[in-house]
């Protein structure tokens, strides 16, 4: 052993020896040094994030209509502090040759963060009628103009709340203040203090070790081995008595200790600031020193095998970068299939609709299944080419449902969910007109959900109340501009009309109808609420807990028993409204639920993961179904069809099971077409048995976010929105497999080769 | 000599094969059969490609044998118990350019099974004993040719070895160096180390070894003390003699066209093959018979240099006769 301890020294003094590494560590020093006068402090919330501003369409109107009035009043502060191009366009209403659509909505967090940073806001006039917080009044009498910015911050957002309470949400998120030495150089921040840190270090680190790290080493330590193997001096080597096989070895872990040095310093370093300077002393980013070692002994172990095969250092380089090459071109192209193939053809959504299968996939597409010719057909069209929406950079449709009296599905376009907007329509398609789309009654602002009651009754559920549809749901909306603000009148008096209290919830907001009584479940990252019908339909509140955590969740209630999934994988069991847990489970760890979908008689729930997997429970027993499923892993979408679970998976198949023996009883396969042949059969099985260096950072992810899967586009707190689902563990195993394999081979070669 | 070899090599045998598709075969070693024994220095000539560093490879394991048996210190040649007893010199060998001269020998001891501590306890007298004691802290891009052939000797003696393999040890030594590597070698030789040199300098060979064999392709074509290889069958005899020229061509049984030397009035000089030293004792008798005066009489001696050249032509006349 002693002798093999000292190859490895004897690398590590190699390494020390190397100009290059000298430089990487000034360079790193120097890196470091910058980075350390960066402050990140945590204050109270004040800037709008995501799903902040619940009714944008509102505020934007009450903003002009106080704006036109005579009387003080926060709309007349707010307005000329607004830009004056967007002043210019949200004068002009909307219509349809210059619909305001998302860009205005976009724009308005940001217009109101501007307002945010103003002295000129708060106007003791203004908001004399206006009820504000004691926080709000400690801030006022301590005078705006000796306030901090970040006080002014906090004031200014808590007066916008408190002016419009119904149109902003309370702030949950808390800012985050980054300074550079007494410099601010950007406006707060309003992501968790937590994993603004932990993702900027692992953006940091994964550049710094694993890309600039891992190439310098590679360049630096290529000459080792063959060195190693030069005439005059592997004779030297093997003439002492040690064993060839651990000597290739030495020599190969040896030349990670160049690695080694690098990202311990550097990541030691970062560790170091970020605990004395951001007071977040994140032991797992220590985990990323091995971790990106192991990235560097991949590429090391080609340059290694390469070295003693052709003992020339530029051989060893070329190979590790054709390694390089083939894996980023499988790993790629194997992704970008992947969520090809995720995003037009997943599945996304069952929906029994009589005796029709109808499914969503995730742009939105709404698909019926052909028995005859064995396909998906897309229906729910209105007849006009259609134009998919971009998954994860809008919210997820709402809907659409199926409304078994009139034989017709229903949703709820998904912008209306993501920017608030007082709803473009409800959609309807009925079996009787071919499934074409037409637009209805306008929807609530807001709405979250949309259910057909066991009364058939249409519901629309806001975080601001419950809304029933009265009238004919294909019935068109109009529109009148009165004295410059447009009012929704609706035809022959088709409306959505308030069926229940006033609710003040926050986006974004899961709901659930009980298919059997009607009852709903609402639950929004701290509030767990279940309504319940009264005899003229009219919900009311029958049970309210606080859910500690502030997570987001799913929820889902049928039979009395209510499941909360939360983003963390947690399951929890409600039997009756108010009864307290009765079962809390993580069946797939950390990784956070995207449905939850409850049989008629309420004694399965279905749970789809975001790592695509299902889990289903099994309400009398109080455990798991030990229901056999296939396709795991690969599952997109579950729903029941009376008692029959449907599930799909490998994007869009469906597979129909009894329950709770998990007999088949019907299957839909789509014949493969060219790119899914391509992805089952050449690109995945390629991928499998190919070296994954790229994503052995998902390790640190993991670590850092302890989930498997990370969000996609805007809504990151919906965890209806599609996720990427994170192969934590598999490039484990196939790089260590890969590892074993080149190295075995080097030994092997050491072994048997006369030098 | 202790009666139990240390090297034994019987019919040794080394084929490199090479070329993946057309496999081309190259016959290093075609039977080579030798023995050393416990406390000799024993030299190995021979010419580029004879295969002398194939043998020294073979024994000690960095390259397969193909057929045939060889052995150090009684194991099979190539076992690592067997290495653990041998200090090595190869030729042009080439220590990393991160080492100083302390490390390198830090390195290759422990790679010897020596301790760190024992190391920096030898390493100071070493050193001193192969000339570069004032050089340990030097990287070893600083040295030259001959230093580097020193610190090999060093590493080489690091771990007190009972045998010692040099491939080349003076290359690039300076003359005063060769002198001072040979008084080492003997004191090793006196304190029971075996030594094994492999050496173009034949010389150097001469002067120190007490057995020689002489490798030419593949085959041990002599093998033998110093003395023996260097014996002659006639041995060349120059006269030089005043007298009457046609009493010496007679007595010398000289032909009458070979031309007589005169390096002096009156004196005549003439070199002759004599069968023995009773055949030079019968001439000297004729010549004084017939009056005439042997001024002065020579033996000449064969070189090594003259042996191994000759048995090389040899083999190169035998070759192209074959």
């Amino acid at each position: 052993m002693r002798a093999y301890l000292a190859i490895i020294k004897d690398s590590f003094r190699e390494a020390l020896s190397s100009r290059v590494l000298w430089i990487l560590l000034v360079l790193s020093t120097l890196v470091l040094a910058a980075v350390a006068p960066i402050g990140i402090k945590e204050q109270a919330g004040a800037r709008f994030g995501p799903n902040e501003i619940i009714d944008a369409r509102g505020l934007l109107d009450k903003i002009k209509q106080q704006q036109a009035a005579a009387p003080p009043s926060p709309g007349k502060q707010i307005w000329p502090l607004l830009d004056a191009e967007f002043r210019n366009r949200i004068s002009e209403p909307p219509s349809a040759a210059s619909p305001w659509q998302g860009a205005v909505y976009n724009r308005l967090d940001g217009e109101l963060n501007h307002v945010l940073g103003s002295r000129e806001l708060y106007d003791a006039a203004a908001w004399a009628d206006v009820p504000l917080p004691d926080e709000a009044r400690l801030l006022i009498d301590r005078g705006v103009e000796r306030l901090a910015d970040d006080e002014l911050w906090r004031l200014n957002r808590l007066l916008l709340e408190a002016a419009y309470p119904d149109h902003i949400t309370r702030s949950r998120t808390p800012s985050v203040l980054v300074t550079y030495l007494w410099f601010h150089p950007i406006d707060p921040l309003t992501v968790p203090k937590k994993a603004l840190i932990d993702n900027s270090i692992n953006a940091f680190v994964w550049f710094f070790v694993g890309v600039v790290g891992v190439f310098a080493g590679v360049l630096v330590t290529a000459s080792i081995i063959p060195q190693t193997y030069t005439a005059g001096a592997i004779d030297l080597l093997l003439s002492k008595p040690i064993s060839r096989s651990l000597l290739f070895l030495s020599k190969y872990l040896g030349g990670c200790m160049f690695i080694l040095i690098n990202a311990g310093y550097l990541v030691v370093g970062l560790w170091l600031i970020a605990g004395l300077r951001w007071g977040q002393w994140s032991n797992k980013l220590l985990i990323s020193i091995p971790v990106f070692l192991f990235v560097f002994a991949i590429y090391y172990a080609v340059s290694a095998l390469a070295g003693a095969i052709w003992r020339n250092a530029i051989v060893c380089v070329v190979m590790t970068v054709l390694l390089w090459a083939a894996c980023f071109v499988v790993g790629q192209a194997k992704v970008g299939l992947d969520a090809f193939l995720s995003v037009t053809q997943q599945l996304a959504k069952l929906i029994p609709a009589g005796n029709d299968l109808v499914a969503a996939n995730e742009m939105g597409q709404v698909l019926k299944w052909q028995p005859d010719e064995q396909k998906w057909s897309e229906i729910f069209t209105s007849g006009e080419p259609s134009q998919p929406m971009m998954v994860g950079m809008v919210g997820p449709m709402i809907g659409p449902v199926y409304d078994g009296e009139h034989q017709r599905l229903l949703a709820v376009p998904s912008a209306s969910g993501q920017f608030g907007v007082q709803s473009d329509a409800l959609q309807v398609a009925a079996r009787d007109d071919g499934w074409m789309r037409k637009d209805g009654v306008a929807a609530p602002a807001g709405t979250a959900a949309l259910f057909v009651t066991p009364r058939h009754a249409t519901l629309a559920v806001t975080p601001r109340g419950i809304f029933r549809l009265d009238g004919d749901a294909a019935a068109r909306t109009e529109q009148i501009k009165v004295l410059g603000f447009n009012l929704p009148v609706a035809s022959r008096g088709s409306k959505f009309v308030a069926a229940g209290p006033s609710l003040r919830l926050n986006a974004p907001l899961s709901a659930a109808i009980d298919p059997a009584n009607g009852d709903l479940a609402l639950f929004d990252s701290s509030d767990l609420i279940v309504l319940r019908p009264n005899a003229k339909g009219r919900y009311e509140e029958r049970a309210k807990r606080a859910v500690e955590g502030n997570l987001a969740g799913i929820v889902s209630t049928a039979g009395g028993t209510v499941l909360l999934g939360r983003a963390d994988g947690r399951i929890t069991v409600f039997e009756g409204p108010e009864s307290n847990p009765t079962n809390e489970l993580r069946p797939e760890g950390n990784s956070a639920p995207r449905s939850i979908e409850a049989s008629a008689d309420g004694k399965f729930f279905a749970v789809v993961f975001h790592n695509r997997k299902l889990w289903i429970y099994d309400v009398a027993g109080r455990r798991t179904c030990q229901t056999p499923i296939t396709g795991q892993g690969t599952i997109s979408a579950a729903a029941f069809d009376g008692n029959r679970l449907l599930v799909a998976d490998h994007f869009n198949r469906v597979t129909k099971y009894a329950l709770p023996t998990g007999e088949v009883v019907e299957r839909y396969r789509p014949s493969l077409g060219v790119l899914q042949t391509a992805y089952f059969y050449a690109l995945k099985p390629i991928y499998t048995v190919f070296p994954k260096p790229g994503e052995i950072d998902n390790v640190v992810t993991y670590l850092l976010n302890e989930s498997d899967t990370a969000p996609m586009g805007n809504n990151l707190n919906d965890l209806r929105s599609p996720r990427v689902k994170i192969d934590v563990w598999g490039p484990i195993w196939s790089n260590l497999a890969f590892i074993a394999v080149v190295v075995g081979l080097g030994c092997w070669y050491t072994q048997r080769k006369d030098f | 000599m202790n009666s139990e070899p240390v090297i034994d090599v019987q019919d040794l045998r080394k084929t490199y094969k090479s070329g993946l598709f057309v496999r081309r075969r190259v016959e290093a070693l075609r039977g080579v059969s030798l023995s050393v024994g416990r406390g000799e220095i024993f030299g190995l000539l021979g010419p580029n490609g004879a295969g002398k560093t194939t043998l020294i490879k073979v024994l000690l394991g960095i390259v397969r044998r193909s057929a045939g048996g060889a052995s150090l210190m009684g194991r099979p040649a190539g076992e690592r118990a067997g290495r653990q007893r041998v200090g090595y010199l190869p030729e042009g060998h080439r220590i990393s350019p991160h080492h100083t001269g302390n490390t390198a020998l830090e390195y290759y001891g422990s790679l010897s099974g020596l301790a760190v501590g024992e190391i920096k306890r030898r390493r100071p007298a070493l050193l001193e004993l192969v000339g570069l004691a004032d050089w340990g802290q030097a990287r070893v891009t600083q040295y030259s040719k001959g230093m580097l052939q020193r610190l090999g000797l060093a590493q080489a003696l690091l771990h007190d070895p009972d045998l010692l393999m040099l491939d080349e040890p003076t290359d690039g030594v300076d003359p005063v160096g060769r002198s001072e590597m040979r008084t080492l070698l003997k004191r090793l030789k006196g304190e029971g180390k075996t030594i094994f040199i492999n050496s173009h300098l034949l010389q150097e060979i001469e002067l120190v070894c007490d057995r020689v064999a002489i490798l030419v392709q593949g085959r041990v074509e002599r093998i033998g003390r110093v003395q023996e290889l260097t014996v002659q069958s006639a041995i060349d005899v120059t006269w030089v003699l005043s007298g009457d020229e046609s009493d010496i061509r007679t007595v010398l049984a000289l032909d009458p066209a070979t031309p007589l030397l005169v390096p002096a009035p009156n004196q005549v000089q003439v070199s002759t093959a004599m069968d023995d030293q009773a055949g030079i004792d019968r001439a000297v008798d004729a010549l004084r018979g017939r009056g005439v005066s042997i001024v002065a009489l020579s033996r000449a001696r064969r070189t090594l240099e003259e042996a191994f050249l000759e048995t090389v032509r040899r083999n190169e006349v035998g070759t192209l006769v074959t």
